[in-house]
């Protein structure tokens, strides 16, 4: 621990009382009768309680602690993450969310296994989903292992593995019954955080957002660190996306990814028909854009102070969190020094509420894939209802446990960057196979399956085999590249088959598949 | 064509149509929003430091676009999108019933 840094006791009473709340709801919803009430809450909730919950589920480390850290880190070139969050509900909303919701299967690789009548389809849509949730869960840890082993003076891999149990243990018990009413308490903790966050600075403090980025833009000077700070540079655009097409790439799998996000896709099976889905995202887009909006102020606004330092009384130990890790610390930092032990309590109860909610919706979207489409679907559709929610908690705790490793593999990256490789996953894998498996009759088996394919192949190579290829194929985020040559293969795929099989090539169920998918849920 | 057969690719045009109608909403709303947002970025990006330069209201340019404006423009166009479709959705539902 810091010399000068008490534990703050405050903040670990209230972060008590949050678990506490958790603890209670997850005891109360305890008992799933069937699969559908583990995986789906039985299918009952309502628009605003399911918008709550999807944004809770939506607000991650990434958003909470994220977007204000690349906001204070980057400046205006880190906003890019609050626009392409907020934008990527649009596509959802107008290609999938109702559709999506009037075929009323549990999870993602369901669409695409009967949709195409393909097992291999179903196989590569669990790989997909597991892929795409395990790089979304690797940051949550890291936000998680950061702001609470700061919190406590506890090591990273302590916090970690703390962390990694509890979040377990509570989704394994409640299922998504239990997990959407802790969703909901949760949002509106990280809300009124980011709000605090915000309103103290602008309002009491008077640093009013014009006045923070005209002060940054003309500083120029010597900071803390010993480093060179230009204002001008860091205000303007192209001070960190200084490649044109790695910002397009990084823009399009930002807009595009959150269409292909198992955990946030599950969320709409939860709504009663397809009207409520849409409504949900329009509560959705107002919740999650009042935050975007306020998340970049806040992280200028702490790059304010930094620049500042002790001329507006910040403490030298929170300037040293800013120096060794303000890219994931800007958030609790900017709690601790405007709004004391009490502010710093709500932020990191926020901070937590983020992980939990969201790491708690990847691990039953895992869960989901394992033992409802693996396991069951794959391997033993006859199996009891009984049988099937204890599949989906034994599942549950493998895929959580596994959050230990990923935290401790990621200890260095920065949050918001992580997530957005998440997001290029999804982007590239599901959003095309998704949207053109909707709205094209024409798509074949053998399209679906090739659209699968080079989406994870294509984004696997170009994240972890990023060094091995030429420099026209390096991107920060391949997310948007990649995207289009799913699109690309679907088409291509789907139209030689067609060509070569005629009709045949087609699902024989494809009209009834088209009627559900668009046709009156009443009729 | 038999009868059956005969009402049957009634109600597989019924569909298709109906889909078409959906797309068509859809992708009107879609294509100028996404094409908005792109260009948008690639302007901000491509004729940086003119746009930074501009203020408004004491405001840079740039962080109005893509940082605040942004956000009611959409809140805006989305609350009317959902309108229209699920009134379109209510008028497909008593044209098939």
């Amino acid at each position: 621990m810091q010399p000068g840094y008490e534990t703050p006791i405050t903040a670990l009473v209230l972060i008590g009382l949050m678990l506490a709340f958790t603890v209670v709801t997850t005891w109360m919803f305890r008992i799933q009768k069937t699969s559908a009430d583990y995986y789906l809450a039985g299918r009952k909730v309502n628009s605003f309680i399911n918008a709550s919950a999807i944004s809770s589920d939506y607000l991650s480390a990434a958003s909470f602690l994220g977007v204000s850290g690349v906001a204070f880190l980057y400046g205006f070139d880190g906003i890019i993450y609050a626009l392409g969050f907020f934008t990527g509900y649009i596509a959802l909303l107008l290609f999938l969310a109702s559709p999506l919701r009037k075929f009323g299967r549990y999870t993602v690789p369901d669409f695409v296994s009967e949709r195409f009548h393909s097992k291999t389809a179903r196989i590569l849509g669990v790989i997909g989903v597991l892929f795409v949730s395990l790089f979304y869960m690797a940051p949550q840890m890291l936000g998680a292992g950061k702001v609470m082993g700061l919190l406590l003076g506890m090591e990273y891999r302590t916090a970690i593995v703390a962390i990694t149990i509890i979040i377990t243990l509570y989704v394994a018990v409640g299922g998504m019954k239990g997990t959407t009413v802790n969703q909901l308490v949760q949002f509106w903790i990280l809300f009124i955080a980011m709000f605090l966050l915000a309103f103290i600075p602008f309002v009491i403090k008077g640093y009013t957002y014009t006045d923070v980025v005209e002060f940054i833009g003309t500083f120029k000077n010597t900071v803390e660190s010993g480093n060179e700070f230009n204002g001008a540079a860091y205000t303007a655009p192209a001070y960190w996306l200084t490649n044109l097409k790695d910002t397009m790439s990084l823009l399009l799998a930002l807009m595009f990814g959150t269409a292909g996000l198992p955990h946030i896709l599950v969320r709409f099976y939860t709504a009663p028909d397809g009207k409520a889905a849409r409504r949900t995202v329009i509560y959705v887009l107002l919740l999650i854009g009042a935050f975007y909006i306020l998340s970049p102020y806040v992280g200028h606004v702490v790059r304010f102070a930094y620049l500042q330092g002790t001329e507006l009384g910040v403490s030298p130990h929170l300037m040293d969190w800013l120096a060794e890790n303000g890219k994931n610390l800007a958030v609790p930092v900017a709690g601790s020094y405007f709004g004391g032990q009490i502010l710093l309590g709500i932020v990191v109860a926020g901070a937590f509420a983020a992980v939990l909610s969201t790491v708690a919706g990847l691990i039953i979207a895992c869960a989901g894939a394992i033992g409802h489409d693996l396991v069951v679907n794959v391997f033993n559709p006859n199996m009891p209802e009984r049988t099937r929610v204890n599949i989906a908690r034994i599942a549950s705790l493998g895929i959580g446990l596994l959050g230990i490793p990923l935290g401790f593999l990621v200890e260095n990256m920065q949050i918001a960057v992580l997530v957005g490789l998440a997001f290029a996953i999804a982007a590239s894998t599901f959003f095309p196979v998704l949207v053109m498996g909707v709205w094209w009759p024409k798509m074949t088996r053998g399209g679906a399956i090739a659209g699968l394919l080079t989406g994870i192949v294509g984004s696997f190579a170009m994240i972890l085999g990023k060094g091995m290829l030429p420099t026209v194929l390096q991107f920060k985020n391949p997310g948007g590249f990649v995207m289009l040559l799913t699109f690309a293969a679907i088409y291509i795929v789907s139209k030689v088959e067609v060509s070569s099989k005629g009709e045949a090539a087609l699902p024989h169920d494809i009209e009834e598949v088209m009627t559900i998918l668009h046709g009156p849920e009443k009729a | 064509m038999t009868p059956t057969q005969e009402s049957t690719r009634k109600a597989e045009n019924r569909i298709h149509a109906i889909r078409r109608r959906q797309l068509s909403l859809a992708l009107g709303v879609g294509i100028p929003y996404f094409t908005a947002i792109i260009c948008m970025f690639l302007a901000v990006y491509l004729i940086g430091a003119q746009v930074a330069s501009v203020k408004l209201l004491g405001f840079p340019l740039h962080y109005w676009l893509v940082a605040v404006a942004v956000y009611p423009v959409t809140w805006g166009i989305f609350i009317w999108y959902v309108g229209k479709a699920n009134r379109m959705e209510d008028e497909i539902e008593e044209e098939v019933m």
